[in-house]
């Protein structure tokens, strides 16, 4: 598919010879391919290390006592005698089919697993990241505003708090506060937008504060830039000036690690499900690591990496598109 | 610059918390009031007593003393997995900035691949392929987050390299290796202190979300995490057994950051958010 | 002649560390009045306060700025921005990061006209572009559809005297307006304000280039430290100049390519006679 991309967009060149928005892309999806190239090699590398005999583990599952000559059959379908590279060449063939193997605990398809929980994660993390894009943004370009006032000494008091605290233990104490001392929300709920709140800004406060403290700096640091003196000088309005130039100009470094931070979120969600009771990926995982079953872990791990590292695609595209210097100048701005 | 650091509230606050948490795990053996292991089927759950500082847990082990031990495990763990991390961070960075050119670049791309695994993850799929255990927990940790390190360190070098007096210490003839010990490395060690100093947090953050999630530590160790999740069974007829440990590690946390926070502003401001 | 601009005990500082020390000033309309001294003599932060480009919480600013009559300092936000960009403008140092590097000119000049009538985004862009015509400006469309990284110094600073210009401007704060320019370029530039100069319009110069201010001031302030020590007309001052320190400018001036002050007469005169 990404091979598709790459050859439209060459022939899509030579029509455009000059573009220079094209070439950069092309290197950009170049540059992904190899991460991701390396990504599976990785999650291989890691899948491989286990002290685990994979095919003694199957064996113990789906037979009673079985032999050493059943083992040793099982061994050679499941392909364990090859050479490692030819084993990650089936390996990665069976991923790119969908084929990421059987779970031992489920006995299902691990891909089928997968697919099952990785919704429920999914909108926990869109939830939280909804949480956070709504509350920083808001606080920190008002705390830079108004610099050392009330608003903003609290501001930054909250989110140093923020950042400290552990949010397996936010969870539980927001179970006692808003699930049990004043019944808002049921304690173990499943299914509907309300039982998502509580996990989802739980989820949300801790990369929310780091955002705002972050965040608050960049604005602070073009208040002062000469564009915003010349644009006082034109006349144009302080709402404006803040809330168009400023947000503009602070947004890009802010996207990136938005994107990035995603990957986070992703891993983070594991404690968040644990305490919720939420059947997500997370937990799914946790459940998998907990019991040694080799091809679910292997196949979460390499789901999560994948996605993680598409978001950061996600994250360069959108940075491309707020800071135009960017395509043009590659290096100078970049990295 | 140390009148500036300690002038500041926040610095102070900051300072005075990691002080009493090192102290307190540092001095656990003498202070505790018991053996934070101790258990004893009579005293199951007691309130707080005059015997019983914060009361006892489902086991009958002081809750207090527990509590005092595990600040040994929370910074003795975070401190010298981040100095290590900052360690090789260090030698990497610096070698990768200074050579430059197509190491360079496969050095950023391969801490890609890195970093597209939250750590979370790799110690979950390296405690799932070789077992429980401290050891298990440190390897994954060093090995999601030394890129990390590295490539900031690396930034930082790379900005120092590119400054007038190592092209003069060049001219002069000093050989690659010098450059990097005697010039870069002096000259960005306060910013990479400072990076580290921001992360200690985050840091037992993280160690103590492993082991409340069961990796790494056995069961029944003191460890504020774990402590947590033991507490989870009773959680609603004992809330505190929950609360207290989860509040040592809010403090803790608070405290470096704190700290760490007005260490940036004073050693370098233009970082600063001020 | 009507008085534009009347500044009156004008004080600029930080917390303890006065910038500006008790300025007062009077500019007429029709005439440029030229603000000279080395750099940190303040007369840059007299411009931004007199457009309140100040940080409120880091300066303070105190004494009396009269516009026609009306108190700059006790107006609101709201009609200071009214009146900067239309009836008074800036023509800011340094052009390259005058701009928005995220916006295309073409947004931001839209802007600038938005913000002072009630006008569609389409009329305002269709102005716009008359007004960089009147400037012979190349290509103007194209000019409109780009980022300002990608054009030049000059160029941009054109721009910002089309944009002065836009709104029928009774006054101008030129701040440096050549400093940062080739000497092409400078010559452009002084020639257009020469021209707003003759349509009736105020200048006020802030300049370190004597030969600015000898080719387009009529009335001359010399500051130093913040205070001023030497006014008058452009040909007394350059003729005979009262202070020491003002003889030293002079001196070391490019004007005089450091010849001494004789031959500052002899230019003088072959530049008003």
């Amino acid at each position: 598919m990404i091979l598709i991309m790459i050859i439209t967009i060459e022939n899509t060149c030579k029509k455009g010879h000059e573009n220079e928005l094209f070439t950069y892309i092309r290197k950009r999806l170049i540059g992904l391919v190899i991460v991701l190239f390396g990504v599976t090699v990785l999650s291989f590398l890691l899948a491989n290390i286990s002290t685990v005999d994979p095919a003694e583990a199957l064996a113990h599952r789906i037979i009673r006592n079985p032999t050493a000559e059943k083992i040793e059959e099982i061994r050679t379908e499941m392909g364990l005698n090859l050479p490692l590279y030819q084993q990650y060449i089936h390996w990665i063939g069976n991923c790119l089919k969908g084929d990421l193997g059987m779970s031992l605990l489920t006995k299902n398809q691990v891909s089928y697993d997968i697919a099952q929980k990785l919704p429920a994660t999914m909108q926990l993390v869109g939830m939280s990241l909804l949480w956070i894009v709504i509350t920083f943004i808001p606080l920190s370009v008002i705390s830079a505003v108004r610099k050392n006032s009330f608003f903003d000494q609290f501001v930054r008091g909250l989110t140093i708090l923020g950042i400290s605290i552990p949010s397996f233990w936010l969870g539980f104490v927001f179970l006692l506060l808003f699930a049990v001392t004043f019944p808002v929300f049921k304690v173990i709920d499943y299914g509907n937008i309300k039982s998502l709140i509580l996990p989802s800004l739980v989820l949300a406060i801790p990369t929310a504060s780091s955002f705002t403290r972050l965040f608050r700096a960049t604005v602070l640091s073009n208040l002062n830039k000469d564009y915003i003196v010349y644009a006082k000088a034109r006349g144009i309005s302080a709402n404006r000036i803040v809330w168009v130039h400023v947000l503009k100009n602070s947004l890009p470094p802010i996207v990136t690690l938005f994107f990035q931070h995603l990957g986070y979120l992703l891993a983070g969600s594991a404690v968040v499900e644990s305490v919720f009771s939420l059947k997500g990926i997370g937990l799914h995982l946790l459940n998998a690591v907990q019991a040694r079953d080799l091809p679910t872990i292997n196949g979460c791990v390499l789901v999560i990496a994948i996605i993680f590292v598409l978001c950061s695609m996600l994250a360069d595209g959108i940075n491309m598109l707020l800071n135009p210097r960017i395509t043009d100048k590659g290096e100078a701005l970049h990295g | 610059m140390d009148k500036a650091l300690f002038r500041n509230k926040q610095a102070l606050i900051g300072l005075t918390l990691m002080l009493l948490v090192s102290l307190i795990a540092v001095l656990a053996p003498l202070i505790a009031p018991h053996d934070p292991n101790k258990m004893n089927a009579l005293s199951k759950f007691l309130p707080a007593s005059r015997e019983y500082p914060l009361g006892t847990d489902h086991l009958g082990r002081c809750v207090l003393s527990r509590l005092m031990y595990g600040a040994r495990y929370s910074l003795g763990l975070a401190v010298p997995t981040l100095l290590a991390l900052g360690g090789i961070g260090l030698v990497l960075g610096t070698t990768a900035a200074y050579i430059g050119g197509r190491f360079e670049r496969a050095f950023l791309i391969v801490g890609d691949m890195f970093m597209a695994f939250p750590p979370l993850i790799i110690v979950l799929s390296l405690v799932g392929a070789l077992g429980q255990g401290m050891g298990t927990v440190l390897a994954a940790l060093i090995f999601s987050m030394w890129i990390w390190y590295a490539k900031v360190i690396r930034t930082y070098a790379a900005i120092e390299k590119a400054k007038d007096y190592i092209l003069a210490a060049k001219i002069a003839g000093c050989s690659g290796l010098r450059i990097v010990r005697h010039h870069i490395v002096p000259n960005i060690l306060p910013q990479c202190i400072v990076l580290l100093s921001t992360r200690i947090a985050s840091f037992i953050l993280m160690v103590s979300s492993f082991s409340f999630l069961g990796l790494g530590f056995e069961a029944g160790t003191p460890e504020w995490g774990a402590m947590l999740s033991q507490g989870r069974s009773s959680f609603y007829s004992h809330p505190n057994l929950v609360i207290y440990p989860g509040l040592c590690i809010l403090i803790t946390a608070a405290g470096f950051n704190l700290f760490g926070e007005a260490l940036r502003d004073v050693i370098s401001p233009e970082e600063a958010s001020q | 002649m009507t008085e534009l601009l009347k500044v009156s005990s004008l004080c600029v500082g930080l917390k303890n560390f006065p910038i500006v020390k008790n300025v007062s000033f009077a500019m007429r309309a029709g005439t440029a009045l030229a603000v000279v001294g080395e750099s940190g003599s303040g007369k840059t932060m007299i411009c931004k306060s007199i457009m309140r480009l100040l940080n409120p919480q880091t300066f303070e600013v105190s004494g009396s700025i009269r516009y026609k009559g009306t108190e700059l300092q006790s107006m609101d936000e709201k009609g200071i921005r009214a009146l900067c960009g239309s009836k008074m403008a800036m023509i800011v140092q340094n052009p390259m990061t005058a701009f928005d590097p995220v916006f295309k000119i073409g947004a931001q000049v839209v802007e600038t006209i938005m913000a002072h009538q009630r006008i569609s985004k389409r009329d305002a862009y269709a102005l716009g572009i008359l007004a960089l015509e009147k400037m012979n400006l190349p290509r103007c469309e194209q000019l409109m559809n780009s980022y300002p990284y990608t054009l030049s110094g000059g160029m941009l600073q054109r721009i910002i005297i089309a944009l002065a210009l836009i709104h029928g401007p009774e006054m101008i704060v030129a701040d440096e307006a050549t400093t940062a320019l080739d000497v092409k370029n400078q010559g452009l530039v002084l020639e257009e304000l020469e021209k707003m100069k003759q349509s009736g319009i105020g200048l006020l110069l802030v300049t370190h280039d004597f030969g600015v201010a000898a080719k387009l001031a009529d009335d001359v302030i010399v500051m130093r430290e913040g205070e001023i020590i030497e006014r008058g007309s452009v040909h007394d001052l350059f003729a005979s100049p009262k202070e020491a320190y003002t003889k030293e400018l002079l001196k070391a001036s490019n004007l005089t390519r450091g010849n001494g002050i004789d031959s500052t007469k002899k230019l003088v005169q072959t530049l008003y006679y």
